[in-house]
């Protein structure tokens, strides 16, 4: 596989603060490339830089080897971007939207048409391509924010967080279309702070944080890195202070995270010490409702490497 | 290419929407016609012969003043305005008001020669008839008189008693003796000329007024694309990110020009609005107060955030220079009007009035002229901070 994306040493500041901290990475062509993080990680700021809507302070970025900032009209032809925000025109119609875009790209005539009627079709608005999107559902607006991206059939498209406020449903239909554009030949970068998303469509994943990668690799190769923690999901209500303590205390526990409604706690063997914490939490009379035990994810992996949850 | 396709979108967004057409095109209309027609009486002007005002005297003063006021009063100067009818009291000049054989009444205290030689002021008393055109013509000849007579008073205080205060003071109040203008009235011709009518004067007005608001929708054009991201994605596109502005700016520049068109060619023919011979200078006048709306707007687009504040501003601007140059109604000469030198508003208007009154006069749209380039040599010094994501 080809490198689509080469990111070397890539910082950005504003002021005294540090976006982006010396980031390097790389995207192989037809990948889904998952950028995770909580908010304020950098991810946006690095699909900016990348976007050639951000400058880049410091370091370089190539896109099918061409520089974001000296060649950017060469990379920006070849990325289809899905903001963050919803950037589409209330007033005008779903159809003029999405010609409007395309033809920024240079389509033109006959082809312009095909492909937007194509786009249109793929996040299944067709039917409503005369309709204005002040009337859309959310869900409805963020597909017609994607539809406007891969008209021009990009070899990079990047969706910066495109599920944020819609309903399942709609989530669903959104990374079934990442997959579909996928198979369909683009490479796509996926930035989210959730981490079931990205786990479910991505090849690979990259985690950031405080503007550095702190981790990349594929799913599997992620979760050998904490492949020594099993997690133990402890639901029940009200578990006092003490029983925590005291569960901090147990020489094999690896962490505990207190939930609204009960208690993660990680180990090296959840089997081997269940009894143990059973009898903890029965000496501080806490009813549980249910135990789950887990497999190490990436969110077990982020909090393993930064000691915070990835919703925080 | 691109700025073309940035341009087309630009206009068709701005005709689809009912608010910004209702703005840009009916309102000046019916703004025009309003005022136009509601006003009309307030800027005819015509030319009144003025008659003679019989002027019922009651002369009660026997001192010298007295005597040199007769004297005076019966002066040619003074007798072709005025003819002089002695009444014997105060009750006796009513009663002729009354009964029509006279039209104004002067009625002369009998200390009036002793309070002026005393160094007071000079005082008498007029009464008013059923004329109001004939009371003007009196009062205005008294009132000088008699403001005559007094700074004549105070400058003989001031000299001191080298000069009599009484007696040169009404010679000097007369009109042969003092002034170089022979009479104290001066008939001019107030229609002198080729007048204006309040639709004409309401049209150009109008047009320069919802010109300026060209800018102020093109300001919140570009600040709302920043709110709601478009602009950021337009600059995600390849495309170069000065066409992305000039696009824009572009399009509001020509919807602009058209907007002057319909709105000199609708009220031309349907109004009947004259605009003048030089149509030339009307045009210039547009296009220059068109490029300093837009002009403007980059510039406040460049230090200012959001589409609210860019409306408060350019409200104020468009508001106050209408205002101080005359547009929303004719102002009297003094400080308000020079004011209005300092608008771009005044000159663009004074260039259109020019023309409708048949005048060739390129001062004003030199000015304008000025203005505008001023305004977009600025605008093209800070437009990366207008247009720009970053």
């Amino acid at each position: 596989m080809n490198r689509l994306v080469e990111m070397k040493d890539v910082v950005k500041k504003y002021g005294s603060k540090v976006t982006v901290d010396h980031l390097n990475l790389t995207i192989q062509e037809g990948e889904i490339f998952g950028l995770l993080g909580p908010n304020g990680a950098g991810k946006s700021t690095t699909i900016h830089m990348l976007s050639g809507l951000l400058k880049i302070d410091y370091g370089s970025i190539c896109l099918d080897g061409f520089s974001v900032a000296e060649r950017p009209l060469e990379t920006k032809r070849r990325i289809g971007l899905v903001p963050q925000d919803l950037a589409i025109y209330e007033e005008m119609s779903a159809l003029d939207n999405v010609m409007f875009f395309a033809r920024l790209y240079g389509l033109r005539g006959a082809l312009l048409k095909e492909r937007v009627d194509e786009a249109l079709a793929f996040v299944g608005l067709q039917d409503r391509k005369k309709d204005k999107p002040k009337s859309f559902s959310g869900g409805m607006k963020r597909r017609l924010n994607i539809a406007c991206a891969i008209t021009h059939r990009p070899k990079l498209i990047i969706m910066d967080e495109p599920t944020v406020g819609i309903d399942p449903q709609s989530r669903n239909h959104i990374l079934e279309s990442v997959r579909e554009l996928n198979r369909m030949g683009s490479t796509v970068i996926y930035t989210s702070h959730y981490m079931e998303e990205v786990a479910a469509i991505s090849t690979r994943v990259g985690i950031m944080d405080g503007g550095r990668l702190i981790a990349c690799g594929t799913q599997e190769e992620l979760r050998a890195k904490v492949a020594g923690e099993e997690k133990l999901t402890i639901e029940a209500q009200g578990i006092p202070e003490a029983a925590l303590e005291e569960l901090r205390q147990h020489p094999h526990m690896i962490r505990v995270v207190p939930l609204e409604e009960g208690v993660e706690v990680y180990l090296n063997s959840t089997q081997a010490y269940l009894q143990d914490i059973l009898f903890v939490l029965s000496k501080h009379q806490v009813r549980i409702r249910s135990l789950t035990q887990t497999e190490p994810d990436l969110e077990t992996l982020f909090l393993s490497l930064t000691g915070r949850s990835l919703r925080d | 290419m691109n700025l073309g396709t940035i341009v087309a979108f630009e206009i068709r967004r701005a005709v689809k929407h009912p608010v910004y057409l209702f703005i840009q095109l009916i309102l000046p209309l019916l703004l025009i016609f309003i005022l136009g027609t509601a006003l009309d009486s307030v800027f005819t002007v015509k030319d009144e012969k003025l008659e003679t005002v019989r002027v019922a005297l009651v002369q009660q003063d026997k001192g010298e003043i007295g005597a040199e006021l007769d004297k005076w009063l019966r002066l040619p100067a003074a007798a072709d305005r005025i003819r002089l009818e002695p009444a014997a009291s105060r009750s006796e000049a009513i009663g002729r008001l009354r009964n029509g054989t006279a039209d104004f009444a002067l009625v002369v205290p009998p200390d009036f020669s002793a309070s002026v030689l005393r160094g007071g002021s000079a005082k008498w008393e007029l009464i008013a008839g059923g004329d109001s055109g004939k009371n003007l013509a009196a009062s205005v000849i008294f009132q000088s008189m008699l403001d005559r007579l007094n700074d004549r008073q105070a400058v003989s205080l001031a000299l001191g008693p080298g000069l009599p205060a009484g007696q040169p003071a009404m010679q000097a109040a007369t009109p042969d003796a003092g002034s170089s203008a022979g009479s104290f009235v001066k008939i001019g011709q107030l229609a002198a000329g080729k007048p204006y009518s309040a639709m004409q004067y309401y049209a150009a007005s109008m047009l320069i007024m919802f010109l300026l608001y060209a800018g102020m929708f093109t300001g919140i054009g570009l600040a709302e694309e920043k709110e709601r991201h478009t602009l950021a994605r337009l600059h995600s596109t390849p495309v170069r990110p000065w066409h992305i502005l000039t696009g824009k700016l572009t399009a509001n520049f020509l919807l602009a020009v058209l907007q002057a068109v319909l709105i000199i060619g609708f009220t031309s023919a349907v109004m009947g609005v004259d605009w003048g011979a030089s149509i030339g200078a009307v045009a210039f006048a547009c296009l220059a107060v068109i490029l300093f709306s837009i002009g403007l707007a980059v510039l406040v687009l460049s230090f200012t955030k959001g589409s609210g504040p860019m409306n408060v501003v350019f409200q104020l601007v468009i508001g106050v220079m209408t205002f101080f140059s005359g547009g929303f109604f004719q102002l009297p000469e003094g400080m308000l009007s020079r004011i209005g030198e300092f608008t771009v508003s005044h000159w663009a208007f004074q260039s259109i009035l020019n023309s409708m009154l048949g005048r060739t006069d390129w001062q004003p749209v030199a000015i304008v002229g000025v203005i505008a380039a001023v305004f977009l040599a600025g605008s093209f010094a800070v437009y990366r901070k207008a247009g720009y994501y970053e």
